[in-house]
């Protein structure tokens, strides 16, 4: 509080400021830098209330739909997507009377619910009583125009040439000053008189001040100050997102929503007394009965058509769950519990390693997949041998403590070429922008770049404008994976692990997944990644438990230190042996390209080379077949591609910069099933499902389980909920169409040169998803798996508001139990799947939608051959 | 032979544009088929001219002049000519157009609009071959009008979002501002001087190529999808002023007067514009005052006779910024590249004159003019706009005093005619002048009521036809009845398309989007809109040039009036059309009970897209 304000009687408004910001950050979107795109719940503010109530709120906020057309949902139904059985279901929850029942079935079949639309809090709430003052053009379309690229202009992290002065010392609010003292020159729409003296106070006073004057009502403050930043979310997010969590940003910049606030508000003033004249009426005088519209803390009233179309809703959910549930309560039944493999492979829970698991045990008997989140357990930041920045390999909610540096032997460091100063001239090069140099460059890479142009869309191949992207691993390269002493970084960072702590990590991910006993001679652990050029969103396609980087450190990780005599030794004290022999290779799929990247095989001892080389080969039959079945979705493959042609075509797709959408990573995702591979092993899932291993045989008190829930369910609702959201609202949710994207300052895209930020994902990614939530099946008594969901509040939470479904499967009776409304519900009656193919392949030769859940014969049958 | 291989290259997309635009072929395959294949034979066309033109090895080849139209001593010629220039010129639209298509077809892949935009940019390579072979300044500026247009329907691609349409709507402007110049040079093309010539040409050249001071219309116009903002905004259609300053260097290369206004547009254009560029935080805003930066160079180069230099500055220029802008999806990851392996992520600004020598006063006035784009924006539009706003206001609720003014003065005219002088004959025009910029400035005004807006242009149009005939009535009473017939038949189009979606009385909200639930409404409306602005396909291009022909023997400033009233009311047509068919269709109605708005066309037609993909997967299965 400053003295002044002081003086005069405080105002309530000036005292809580710093609360009632905090709680309007909790509104905002949580998007951070694109580099690092988390997926995220795009409702997350709504997640403590039950699903379709937190939804309706969030639309009336946002100004979003809040759930598809109903002629999605007629549609599905008239083509069989949406069961009868499901319909029924949903009507009898939803509607406990018999009359009112039928009236719905009869509304909704005959397309007569309307799609409900709401204005949103920016464009329905208080601002819009400055509309017609203004002349029809909404305040905030004349503000932003001169907001956009101030607050571009302070945060942006290296794209522009002339940053603004001051930036990476003051805060926005008094950078802004600095600039506005120092010009000589005046700073739009800063320039009116008003505007001007408010320049000279500080944030909170030239916040209160500026409240005043255009809105004169102290009880609309909070209300208009939120329907403010609603107008931005974009900006807003990201700054509430930077202030929260600074170390995001490369070049650090001290935000605050208080100077945002300030800035904004102090800059409408100055438009409005633009337009207005100095002598306008604040909004509190123009429209004493101005309401401040929905309040977001307020339950919302939902109207029947909501209700009736979140019933279309559960019912296309239901319709997917039901014949899921039914295939795995079957299966289970119809494959063995476990066999010896002599080799063991470990993917990520990653819904797009569902069909390569599947892919590898059509080919062979010899090997067992298992499935843990990405990271292998292993939290830490990472630096590549050609970074001079770390990026953090483990999931978003965990703050790593480790750094791992790969460093390049010296005699291989005097090899690498040093970077030539035509390599840098790359064709984004910020000199070709200026004058002289520009003049120059443009001359000199003109005619290079119209065959750079030329090659790249005639025969797209990796050379023109590929950028290596950050934390890769050098195969060449050596890791620091071992402590040598306790001195931290800069930044608090511990340089490697000890053996006890790699040895603590290891067995809790070995432990989780069941494997350890029964061991075979090798393991091979898949890190994943995808790789795409021309693309702002690559870190979204990116592995999800490695914060949008790739898997590829922390597999090469794990198996080092697993191999490492001291590390076994200290698991052993923890009493899980390895026996001598096996060993552990890491690896990276490229899962845009289907392509294995293979780490230290020059160390594999010689009596398993051989069996590893018919791993491999069998790996690339399976890739091969996993990309022709990933082709049927792509509307330019033909349907039925042969696989080594698939494979071809999946390649060049991931390289060629005119290619909106080089895979459709986490489209089409519903189910997460944590539990054995007996449960899904023949299964065809069609991709749509995220698989985590978990044996719960050797986990009676489902300790467990909850670690394995902590770290899966988080990351995969995540995923789901923000392709739902992008998917039902691509306008409001979303970051719709990619194609007209610009970056924005290294921080994320607009459209055109005056937009906002975009938040969400863009329509290439979400087009072919269906929005449902995931539907979590855990193998473990219903018991236990409360226990289990309930030791993590924020997996809780999700599941007790059923933002995720949450099923269980009784390990022994195959009892199907579903978590409703507070308590488990018993499933009976389930239907198991009709549809059986003959192989993938097969399979993936049906068409290009969603398939149904199937059995895959030839799997099933070679391991039913086993069991006998 | 040449003749009949430039035709093609010219003839042959503006055909394709014409069919796929108005046959609704639903199989992005064949869509896709028919431009490639239009695309390339236009080019394999433009090649084998270029090819028999060396073989020939004349300096240049034109075809034999054709009399399209012919009114007394007005002739609309069609003749192309191909020389070194043109050559250059046309291999590198050929190219760049080819690569674009070529990219666009896997990018464009699903996007609802598939067509229209390779209808738009098919008319666009169509238009830039006949503009880049036009004999003459007539024929030129035909292809400059499909240019422009096809520039305004490809930035207001998405046409749903505001932004996008506002931006387009502002390109436009610019355009009508530059079709002032190029619609009088091409009048004056065969009577008047040098000098006029000169200047005229160099203010549609500085419309065209964003030169000061209308820089500020390239970094917006970034709103169509990526291929799109490449082939024209780092490309083709920015270049196209620099290449009619090199095509017609002849015409005033001895005009001292000519040259060092063109240098000095070139030079100060450069200047800023390096400076904006530098301050823009988005990549494509960056490239856009970029590539503006290097042709204010070229105007330099060619003022400075330099024509060889620069022709090549212009077709590297070109090259370099299309495919900067394609790949300029890739700034994220290439810049983290960059800042990884040089360290700190600003070495490069610290290296820098502006952070190194200046003081920090001096530095924030930099930026605050670079960053407010040297004002320029606000300038123009407190020079163009808003005094015609004002008036709009002001005249709008005398809307009735001014038409009975606007018809007083032409019934005066029909009567008084025979009787009065020269100068009586100008007294009137002018005042039917006046009256045409009052209508004007009520069509600007009163675009909540489109069907008033368009009736405001036609009247605005007719005012100015018959101000055209009280000056020469002698001349121009057919001009004035066939241009008056012309405008009144587009605005009768106009009307009705608007009319079939806003009821008269009715009132819309700015960009009330019909287009989504109306689109037979929206094409009638369009090219209503079309015919106002006189887009060369359609009769009142000639009706307006007639005018002009007629009126500039008598008075040239009459006639730059007059001309800047049929650029007005061509963009205010346009404007009016994109306030009603473009942005998101309105909400309509408001449910107080539960706070929320429904629109049920609205919801029907957002489920029909739904409907037809899904349609389209199940057939699939």
């Amino acid at each position: 509080m400053s003295d002044r304000a002081g003086a005069s009687a405080p105002s309530a408004f000036l005292l809580e400021i710093d609360g009632i910001l905090h709680r309007m950050g909790h509104w905002l979107p949580t998007q951070g830098p694109i580099k690092d795109f988390i997926h995220h719940n795009t409702l997350h503010a709504f997640q403590e209330r039950p699903f379709h109530e937190g939804v309706a709120a969030g639309a009336r906020v946002h100004g979003a739909r809040m759930a598809m057309p109903p002629s999605f949902y007629l549609h599905a139904y008239r083509h069989g997507r949406i069961t009868e059985p499901a319909l029924t279901r949903a009507l009898e929850a939803a509607f406990p009377d018999q009359g009112a029942r039928d009236s719905a079935r009869t509304r909704l079949l005959q397309g007569e619910v309307t799609y409900p639309e709401f204005a949103g809090l920016a464009a329905g709430g208080l601002r819009q009583a400055w509309d017609e003052p203004l002349g029809g053009v909404p305040l905030h379309r004349r503000s932003h125009l001169y907001l956009f690229r101030l607050i571009g202009g302070y945060l942006d992290q290296g794209l522009s040439i002339w940053r603004m002065p001051g930036a990476d010392r003051l805060g926005l609010w008094e950078c802004i000053q600095g600039l506005i003292r120092e010009s000589s020159l005046p700073v739009l729409p800063f320039d009116s008189p008003a505007a001007r003296a408010l320049v000279e106070l500080p944030a909170r006073e030239a916040l209160l001040k500026a409240l005043e004057r255009v809105v004169g009502r102290e009880d609309l403050y909070e209300s208009y100050l939120l329907q403010t930043f609603l107008t931005t979310p974009g900006w807003s997010g990201m700054v509430s997102e930077c202030e929260r969590n600074p170390s995001q940003l490369m070049s650090r910049r001290s935000v605050s929503l208080l100077d945002l606030a300030t800035v904004i508000m102090v800059a409408e003033l100055g438009c409005l007394e633009r337009e207005l004249g100095s002598d306008f009426p604040p909004l509190a005088a123009s429209r004493p009965q101005a309401v401040a519209g929905f309040n977001p803390q307020q339950r919302p009233v939902r109207s029947e058509d909501e209700v009736l179309l979140s019933v279309w809703q559960e019912s296309f959910e239901w319709s997917y769950c039901e014949p899921l549930l039914g295939a795995l309560q079957v299966n289970a039944e119809r494959a063995p519990a476990r066999s010896a493999a002599p080799i063991w492979a470990f993917f990520c829970i990653d819904d797009r390693s569902c069909s390569v698991r599947r892919h590898i045990e059509e080919l062979t008997h010899e090997v067992g997949t298992f499935g843990t989140a990405g990271f292998f357990g292993l939290d830490f930041m990472y630096r590549g041998s050609g970074d001079s920045i770390a990026g953090k390999h483990c999931p978003a909610p965990m703050t790593p403590g480790h750094l791992i540096l790969e460093e390049l032997a010296e005699q291989d460091a005097a090899r690498q070429p040093p970077v030539r100063w035509w390599q840098r001239l790359l064709h984004l090069e910020e000199h070709s922008n200026t004058f002289f140099r520009g003049w120059f460059l443009s001359y000199a890479l003109g005619f290079g770049a119209a065959l750079r142009l030329a090659t790249s869309v005639l025969k797209p191949s990796l050379r023109p404008a590929a950028v290596a992207p950050l934390s890769t691993v050098n195969a060449g390269a050596r890791f620091r994976l071992i402590r040598q002493n306790d001195e931290r970084t800069a930044e608090g960072l511990l340089l490697g692990f000890t053996p006890d702590e790699l040895a603590d990590r290891i067995a809790s991910v070995l432990r989780s997944c069941g494997t350890d006993r029964d061991w075979p001679e090798l393991v091979v652990l898949f890190g994943h990644g995808a790789s795409s050029v021309n693309n702002p969103y690559f870190a979204a396609y990116n592995c999800g438990a490695c914060s949008g980087r790739t898997g590829a450190p922390n597999a090469r990780a794990f198996a080092k230190a697993a191999n490492r005599a001291d590390v076994r030794a200290a698991l052993r004290a923890r009493g899980l042996v390895i026996p001598e022999g096996i060993w552990f290779v890491g690896c990276v799929l490229d899962t845009t390209r289907d392509e294995v990247t293979w780490y230290d095989l020059q160390r594999v001892p010689e009596a398993l080379r051989a069996r590893l080389d018919r791993f491999r080969e069998m790996m690339d039959v399976a890739l091969a077949n996993n990309a022709a079945e990933r082709c049927r979705r792509f509307e330019t493959v033909p349907l039925g591609i042969e696989p080594a042609r698939a494979l071809e075509s999946v390649r060049q797709r991931a390289v060629s910069l005119f290619e909106p959408r080089p895979e459709y990573n986490h489209a089409t995702n519903a189910a997460c099933v944590v539990g054995r591979r007996s449960l899904t092993r023949g299964l065809f899932l069609d991709r749509r499902a995220f698989l985590n291993s978990y044996d719960p045989t050797r986990d009676p008190d489902g300790q467990l389980l909850g670690q394995v829930l902590s770290a899966a369910v988080p990351v995969c609702a995540g995923i789901n909920l923000e392709y739902f959201f992008s998917r039902i609202d691509p306008r409001v949710y979303g970051a719709n169409t990619k194609l007209p994207h610009n970056i924005n300052g290294l921080l994320g895209v607009c459209n055109g040169v005056e937009s906002d930020l975009l938040t969400g994902l863009p329509t290439q990614m979400t087009e072919i998803h269906d929005p449902m939530r995931l539907l979590v099946i855990v193998e473990q008594t219903p018991e236990v798996a409360l226990e289990a969901a309930r030791s993590n509040s924020h997996v809780f939470e999700l599941v007790v508001n059923e933002w995720v479904r949450y099923a269980c499967v009784h390990p022994t009776t195959r009892q199907i139990s579903m978590y409703f409304g507070g308590r488990w519900q018993e499933l009976d009656g389930l239907r198991p799947p009709t549809w059986t193919w003959a192989s993938s392949l097969e399979a993936a030769r049906q068409g290009r939608g969603n398939l149904p859940v199937g059995f895959i014969s030839r799997a099933a049958s070679s391991s039913g051959e086993r069991a006998t | 032979m040449i003749t009949i291989v430039l035709w093609v290259s010219v003839g042959l997309p503006m055909a394709a544009a014409l069919a796929i635009a108005s046959v609704p072929i639903s199989n992005e395959r064949w869509v896709s088929r028919i431009v490639q294949a239009s695309t390339a034979a236009s080019a394999l066309a433009s090649l084998a001219a270029i090819t028999l033109w060396l073989l020939a090895g004349e300096a240049n080849f034109a075809t034999s002049p054709r009399d399209l139209f012919a009114h007394g001593a007005y002739r609309f010629t069609f003749e192309l000519t191909l020389d070194a220039v043109a050559a250059v010129f046309l291999m590198l639209v050929q190219f760049i157009t080819g690569m674009v298509v070529r990219f666009s077809r896997f990018y464009m892949h699903r996007e609802p609009g598939f067509r229209r935009f390779f209808a738009t940019v098919l008319l666009f390579q169509g238009g830039m071959c006949m503009l880049t072979l036009a004999g003459n300044l007539q024929v030129m500026f035909a292809a400059w009008e499909i240019v422009g247009v096809a520039s305004f329907l490809l930035i207001a691609f998405y046409r749903e979002r505001q932004s996008a349409v506002r931006n387009a709507l502002r390109t436009y402007s610019v355009y009508r501002t530059a079709d002032v110049g190029m619609l009088l040079a091409a009048c004056l093309e065969a009577s008047g001087g040098s000098r006029e010539i000169g200047f005229l040409l160099l203010l549609a050249a500085v419309g065209k190529s964003a030169q000061f001071p209308f820089c500020f219309w390239v970094p917006r116009a970034m709103e169509g999808p990526t291929p799109s903002s490449a082939l024209f905004y780092g490309g083709l259609s920015v270049h196209a002023g620099a290449y009619l300053l090199l095509r017609t260097f002849d015409v005033w290369r001895d005009v001292i007067a000519v040259r060092w206004s063109v240098g000095a547009v070139g030079l100060v254009t450069a200047v800023l514009c390096s400076m904006f560029s530098r301050v823009q935080p988005t990549i494509k805003g960056q490239l856009g005052y970029a590539s503006v930066t290097q042709v204010g160079i070229i105007f330099v180069e060619i003022a400075l006779g330099l024509e060889v230099l620069g022709l090549t500055h212009l077709v590297a220029n070109a090259l370099f910024r299309s495919y900067q802008l394609l790949v300029s999806p890739s700034a994220v990851a290439y810049v983290l590249r960059r800042h990884a392996t040089a360290g700190a992520p600003s070495t490069s600004e610290a290296r820098s004159f502006y952070a190194r020598h200046l003081s920090h006063s001096a530095r924030s006035t930099l930026y605050a003019f670079a960053l407010n784009e040297g004002y320029l924006k606000d300038l123009v539009k407190a020079v163009m706009w808003v005094p015609l706003r004002k008036l709009g206001r002001a005249a709008l609720p005398h809307g009735r005093s001014i038409v009975i003014l606007g018809a007083c003065a032409a019934i005066a005219t029909w009567t008084l005619l025979p009787r009065v002088s020269e100068r009586g004959g100008l007294a009137l025009g002018s005042l039917l002048l006046v009256v045409a910029l009052a209508c004007s400035s009520c069509a600007l005004s009163a675009w909540r009521r489109p069907v008033q807006a368009f009736g405001w242009v036609w009247g605005s149009s007719v005012a100015s036809a018959l101000a055209a005939f009280a000056v020469v009535p002698s001349h121009a009473g057919f001009a004035s009845e066939s241009d008056a017939l012309f405008v009144g038949l587009s605005a009768a189009l106009a009307v009705v398309g608007t009319a079939l979606v806003v009821p008269r009385g009715e009132q819309i909200r700015r960009f009330a989007g019909f287009a989504e639930t109306h689109s037979l409404a929206a094409a009638c409306a369009l090219l209503g809109a079309l015919g106002i602005a006189g887009f060369p396909l359609l009769p009142t291009f000639v009706g307006e040039d007639l005018l002009l022909h007629a009126t500039l023997p008598v008075s040239r400033t009459f006639s730059f009036f007059l001309a800047g009233m049929l650029a007005l009311n061509g963009y205010l047509a346009v404007r009016t059309f994109a306030l009603t068919f473009f942005g998101r269709r309105a909400v309509v109605t408001h449910d107080q009970r539960t706070g929320h708005l429904v629109l049920e066309s609205d919801g029907a037609s957002g489920g029909a897209v739904a409907l037809r993909v899904e349609a389209r997967l199940a057939e699939d299965h």
